[in-house]
C-alpha cells in the first residue's frame, strides 16, 4: 500500500562495497561507528561525516533513497536536538519568553544533529550493500571455530541467524502494523481527527492487534524454518562469504588507521611536561 | 513409500482437545501424487505434518521405505520436504537466491555445492530474472515458486504441500501445478492438500479427510463414477468440471478434464459455436431464489438485472487516477445489491476498493459519495467513514478483542452508539452470520470459516451502506465459499447496502451477483452484466487469456444451454441432474 521501508534494508547493487566480504565490511563499520562515539567535535565528526558521504557514493546509493530511509528517524534526532536546546544550562545567548537558549545548549544541539546521523549512515551502510543472508553467514564463519567448543559455540551461531532474520522479517512487521491500521480505518474508526492526546490513544490502541499478529506470524515463521530443515544447534555452512580481495584488507586498514587517530590521545598519551 | 499407520495426533491442552488426527493410515509412493481433500479443519495440515516428522505420534509410526522413522527424524529430515500454505512464513532469505541457499546450509553441503544446486533451482523455476531482489517485492506467484523451488533443492524424495494454489489466481495455479507435474515425472513423490476438486485430476491417488480420518478414495477416474461419495462431504462438483463437460456434450471431441487449461477450454467453447451468440436475454423461467449452500447452477442469473437501473447511485466516479497510474476509473456508478469485482492477482482490485472507502492517499478526478467528495473535503470524508465499511482480506487476522462479541462491538462503541443499539446490532449481525452462539467465544478458538464470519461481522455490524469485502471467499473450502456467498446475499438485500467483493474466482458469485466489474491491468476494464464484461473486456483477451476465458464460459454458462444429454454419458447425466431447475 505504501512505499517500502528501506531502514536496514538491502539495496541490490554491483558497487565495489557490494562486491566486498560480509566480515571485512562488519569489522570496519564496527571500528567506525566506536569513533563517531568518540570523535571530537566539529572536526572529526565532520571528517567522519565526509567518509560516510564517500561510502555512500561507493555503494551507489541515491541520496533520495538515503533521505528516504532516513526521515522516519530524523524527527527523533531533530526533537532530541531541540531538547538539547533548550535545557543545557549556562550563560544565557537568547531569551524568548520562558525559553532560555544558551551558547553551549546551541553547540551541544548542533553536534547531536550531525553526530547521531553520521552513526546511522555508517552503520546502515552495511545493511544497504550486504544482505542478510550474508551478514548471518560472516559471522557464522567467524564463530566457526567456536562451534567446536560445543554449546556456545552453536549458541553464538544461532544468535547470528535471529539477528539476520530479524532484519529479514522487518518489512513484514511493518506492513504489518500498515495493515492493522488500515483495517482499524476500514471499519470507520477515525484515527486522525482530534487533538493531539486522542491521536496518541488511537495510535497506542493499534499496539495490542499489532503484537498479537506480529506473535502470530512469528509462530508461523518458526514452522517455517523447522520445515526448511532448521533445527537449533545445526552446523550450518557459512555460503555467503568471499576471499578477502586488496579492497577487504584496505577497507579495514582504513578502519584501523581512522580508528587509531581517533582514539590517539588514549593509545599515545602525551608525555608530561 | 512414505507412510503413517494407525497414526494419531492429539494437539494442545485446551477443554476441549479433540484428535487431529486419528488411527491414520495413509501411503504415498515415490514418483507418484497423492492428493488429500477435506473440508476446512478437517486435519489436512496435521496430516502433512505428521509426514514430515515434525509433530509428535501419539500413537501409530511414520515409515520412510518401511523403515520406522527414528526418534531425531534424521531418515525423514533427508527424504522429505514441507511447503507450508503461507509461502511468506518460509522464505526467510532476504532475495530468492539466499533463501534457496538457506535449507541447503542447514543441510551442511559443501559451498560448490550449494552454488551448482541453486543456481538449477533459480533456472528450473523460472526465478533467474528476480534472483537478487528483494522477497518482499514479489508477486505471490513468485513467492509460491521460491517456495518449491527451495524445497526441491534439497533434492527430497517427496514433497508434501499444504494448499499450494490457494492464494493464487488461477493462471498462476495452473503454473504451479504443471510445475509439481514436471517434478513427479523426474520420480519426486508429491503429496498435496486442496480444496479445489478439479486439481485431483492430476493426481494419482486421492484421499479424503474427514474429522481426523482419512478414507482412500482411489483415483481420478473412480472418484468421478461415484461422486456422492464427496458430494456428501462437502463438495459439490468443480465448476471447471461442469464447464468441460459442457464443452463435451456440445459435441467437442478433445479429451477435456481438470488439467485442461482455462484458455483451451475457451478455444474449445468458441470451436463448437457456443460463444459470441447474441447477448443474454432476461430468463422468464429463471428460479426463485435460493440462497443456501448447495451447488451453483452453471451460468449467471440475470434476474435482477431489471432491478438494477433504479434507485440513485450510491457513490460516483468520473475519470478518477488513482496514484501515479495505480488505477484509472472512467465512469463508474455504484448501486445498491451485490457487485462482484473481477481481476487477477496485482490487476487492482483491492486498489479500486480501498479507493471506494478513501484510504488511498491521493487522487485526481472525481470521486462523489454521500452528498459530498471525500478526497477534496475532510467533512465528506468522515461522512463517507461513517457510512462505508471494508473487509481487507483475511479480516481474522485482525482479531484482539477477548470475545468475538467484543471485537464486532468495538468500532461500534467507538462511534458512541447506545449500548443498547450497540447490543441490538451486534446480535443481529451474528445472527445473519451464524455466528450467534459463538459470542462469547475467544475469536482466537474459532474454527476458519467461523473466523471468517465472525470477523465480516465485525464489518457489517457497522450496518454500511457501502460495504466492500476483499477475497472474502479466500482460503476457504467450496461449501464454505457458497455458504458465505449465500449469508452476504442475504445481508446485501436486506439492507438494501451496496455490497462489492472483490474475488478472482468467478464462480462464487454466479449465482449471487447482481451486476459484475473486471480490473485488468489497473483499469476498471469492464463493468455490467457478464455477458457486458465479456464483450468488454473482448480487447484485452490476448493480455489475459484465461481471464477472459473464465468470463466468457461464464457468460456463455446459461446459452451453453446444455442442449439434452445427447447418450448415457456418467458425468454429463451427473452435471446436468446437478444443475436441475436452472435447464429448460
Amino acid at each position: 500500500m505504501n512505499g517500502e521501508p528501506l531502514l536496514a534494508q538491502y539495496v541490490p547493487g554491483t558497487g565495489l562495497l557490494h562486491r566486498l566480504d560480509a566480515r571485512s565490511k562488519s569489522v570496519a563499520v564496527a571500528l567506525l561507528t566506536a569513533d563517531v562515539l568518540h570523535a571530537s567535535w566539529p572536526l572529526e565528526v565532520c571528517g567522519l561525516a565526509l567518509l560516510a558521504v564517500l561510502g555512500i557514493r561507493l555503494a551507489g546509493i541515491g541520496a533520495r533513497q538515503v533521505w528516504r530511509s532516513l526521515r522516519p528517524l530524523f524527527f527523533l534526532v531533530a526533537f532530541s536536538a531541540l531538547m538539547n536546546l533548550l535545557s543545557v544550562p549556562g550563560d544565557p545567548a537568547w531569551r524568548l519568553g520562558p525559553l532560555t537558549v544558551t551558547r553551549a545548549g546551541l553547540l551541544t544541539a548542533l553536534e547531536t544533529l550531525t553526530r547521531i546521523p553520521v552513526l546511522i549512515l555508517t552503520a546502515s551502510i552495511l545493511v544497504w550493500t550486504t544482505p542478510p543472508g550474508a551478514l548471518i553467514d560472516g559471522m557464522t564463519a567467524a564463530a566457526r571455530p567456536l562451534a567446536r567448543l560445543g554449546r556456545a559455540g552453536t549458541a553464538l551461531q544461532d544468535l547470528a541467524l535471529f539477528a539476520g532474520l530479524a532484519l529479514r522479517f522487518l518489512p513484514m512487521v511493518h506492513e504489518s502494523f500498515h495493515r492493522v491500521r488500515i483495517a482499524r480505518l476500514a471499519r470507520g474508526i477515525d484515527l486522525e481527527g482530534g487533538p493531539a492526546w486522542v491521536r496518541w490513544r488511537n495510535l497506542a490502541e493499534l499496539i495490542i492487534p499489532w503484537l498479537i499478529d506480529v506473535f502470530r506470524r512469528a509462530d508461523a515463521v518458526a514452522i517455517g524454518l523447522a520445515a526448511r530443515g532448521y533445527r537449533r544447534g545445526t552446523v550450518r555452512t557459512p555460503w555467503q562469504i568471499r576471499r578477502w580481495s586488496a579492497a577487504d584488507y584496505l577497507l579495514v586498514g582504513i578502519g584501523l588507521l581512522v580508528t587509531l587517530w581517533v582514539w590517539r590521545r588514549e593509545l599515545f598519551p602525551a608525555p608530561p611536561l | 513409500m512414505l507412510a503413517l499407520y494407525d497414526a494419531t495426533v492429539v494437539f494442545g491442552d485446551n477443554d476441549r482437545s479433540v484428535p487431529a488426527l486419528r488411527g491414520v493410515r495413509f501411503e504415498a509412493p515415490k514418483g507418484q501424487w497423492t492428493a488429500v481433500v477435506g473440508r476446512n479443519g478437517s486435519g489436512k495440515s496435521t496430516l502433512l505434518l505428521a509426514l514430515a516428522g515434525m509433530v509428535p505420534l501419539q500413537e501409530g509410526v511414520l515409515t520412510v521405505d518401511g523403515r520406522p522413522a527414528g526418534d531425531p527424524q534424521e531418515t525423514v529430515a533427508k527424504a522429505v520436504r514441507l511447503v507450508t500454505s503461507r509461502p511468506e512464513h518460509q522464505i526467510v532469505g532476504a532475495t530468492p537466491r539466499e533463501d534457496i541457499a538457506f535449507g541447503l546450509q542447514n543441510m551442511g553441503l559443501p559451498r560448490p555445492e550449494i552454488e551448482r544446486r541453486v543456481r538449477s533451482a533459480l533456472q528450473a523455476f523460472d526465478l533467474e530474472p528476480v534472483a537478487d531482489v528483494p522477497v518482499h517485492r514479489l508477486s505471490g506467484g513468485q513467492l509460491q515458486r521460491l517456495a518449491l523451488a527451495g524445497a526441491w533443492a534439497a533434492k527430497p524424495e517427496w514433497i508434501l504441500l499444504d494448499e499450494p494454489t490457494a492464494m493464487l489466481d488461477p493462471d498462476h495455479q495452473d503454473q504451479v501445478l504443471r510445475l509439481l507435474d514436471g517434478l513427479r515425472r523426474s520420480g519426486t513423490g508429491i503429496i498435496h492438500t486442496t480444496h479445489f476438486l478439479e486439481e485431483i485430476d492430476w493426481a494419482d491417488a486421492v484421499y479424503l479427510m474427514e474429522a481426523g480420518q482419512v478414507f482412500p478414495l482411489g483415483s481420478p477416474a473412480e472418484i468421478r463414477i461415484q461422486w456422492e461419495r464427496l458430494e456428501s462431504a462437502g463438495f459439490p462438483k468443480p465448476w471447471k468440471w461442469r464447464i468441460a463437460d459442457a464443452v463435451r456434450l456440445a459435441g467437442v471431441n478433445r479429451p477435456v478434464d481438470g488439467r485442461t487449461p482455462w484458455s483451451a477450454l475457451a478455444a474449445h467453447l468458441a470451436g463448437a459455436d457456443l460463444i459470441d451468440g447474441p447477448p443474454e436475454t432476461s430468463a422468464p423461467q429463471a428460479p426463485p431464489d435460493t440462497p443456501a449452500a448447495g451447488p451453483e447452477p452453471l451460468g449467471p442469473s440475470s434476474r435482477r438485472s431489471g432491478a438494477r437501473d433504479s434507485g440513485p447511485p450510491v457513490a460516483a466516479i468520473r475519470k478518477l487516477e488513482v496514484g501515479q497510474g495505480r488505477l484509472h476509473v472512467g465512469e463508474c456508478d455504484i448501486r445498491a445489491g451485490l457487485t462482484a469485482v473481477l481481476g487477477a492477482s496485482g490487476a487492482g482490485k483491492s486498489t479500486f476498493l480501498y479507493t471506494l472507502l478513501g484510504l488511498m492517499p491521493s487522487v485526481r478526478g472525481v470521486y462523489a459519495a454521500f452528498g459530498g467528495e471525500p478526497y477534496r473535503s475532510r467533512e465528506a470524508l468522515a461522512r463517507l467513514r461513517a457510512h462505508a465499511a471494508m473487509a481487507l482480506q483475511f479480516p481474522e487476522q485482525q482479531f484482539f478483542a477477548p470475545t468475538v462479541y467484543d471485537d464486532i462491538a468495538y468500532p461500534l462503541l467507538r462511534r458512541n452508539l447506545d449500548p443498547r443499539e450497540v447490543d441490538r446490532r451486534v446480535r443481529e449481525t451474528a445472527d445473519m452470520l451464524e455466528i450467534e452462539s459463538l459470542l462469547n467465544r475467544s475469536p482466537f478458538s474459532l474454527s476458519f470459516g467461523e473466523q471468517r464470519r465472525a470477523a465480516l461481522a465485525g464489518v457489517l455490524a457497522l450496518e454500511p451502506t457501502l460495504a466492500a469485502l476483499d477475497e472474502p471467499f479466500a482460503g476457504l473450502d467450496p461449501a464454505g465459499r457458497a455458504h458465505l456467498a449465500g449469508l452476504i446475499r442475504e445481508w446485501a438485500t436486506e439492507h438494501g447496502a451496496a455490497v462489492l467483493v472483490a474475488t478472482h474466482h468467478i464462480d462464487e458469485l454466479l449465482e449471487f451477483a447482481d451486476e459484475w466489474m473486471v480490473i485488468h491491468r489497473s483499469r476498471l476494464a469492464a463493468r455490467g452484466s457478464l455477458a457486458d464484461c465479456a464483450a468488454a473486456f473482448r480487447p484485452w483477451a490476448s493480455e489475459d487469456p484465461e481471464g477472459w476465458a473464465r468470463l466468457i464460459l461464464a457468460a456463455a454458462g446459461r446459452r451453453t444451454a446444455v442442449p439434452a444429454p445427447p447418450g448415457p454419458s456418467p458425468p454429463a447425466g451427473a452435471a446436468n441432474r446437478k444443475e436441475g431447475g436452472e435447464h429448460p
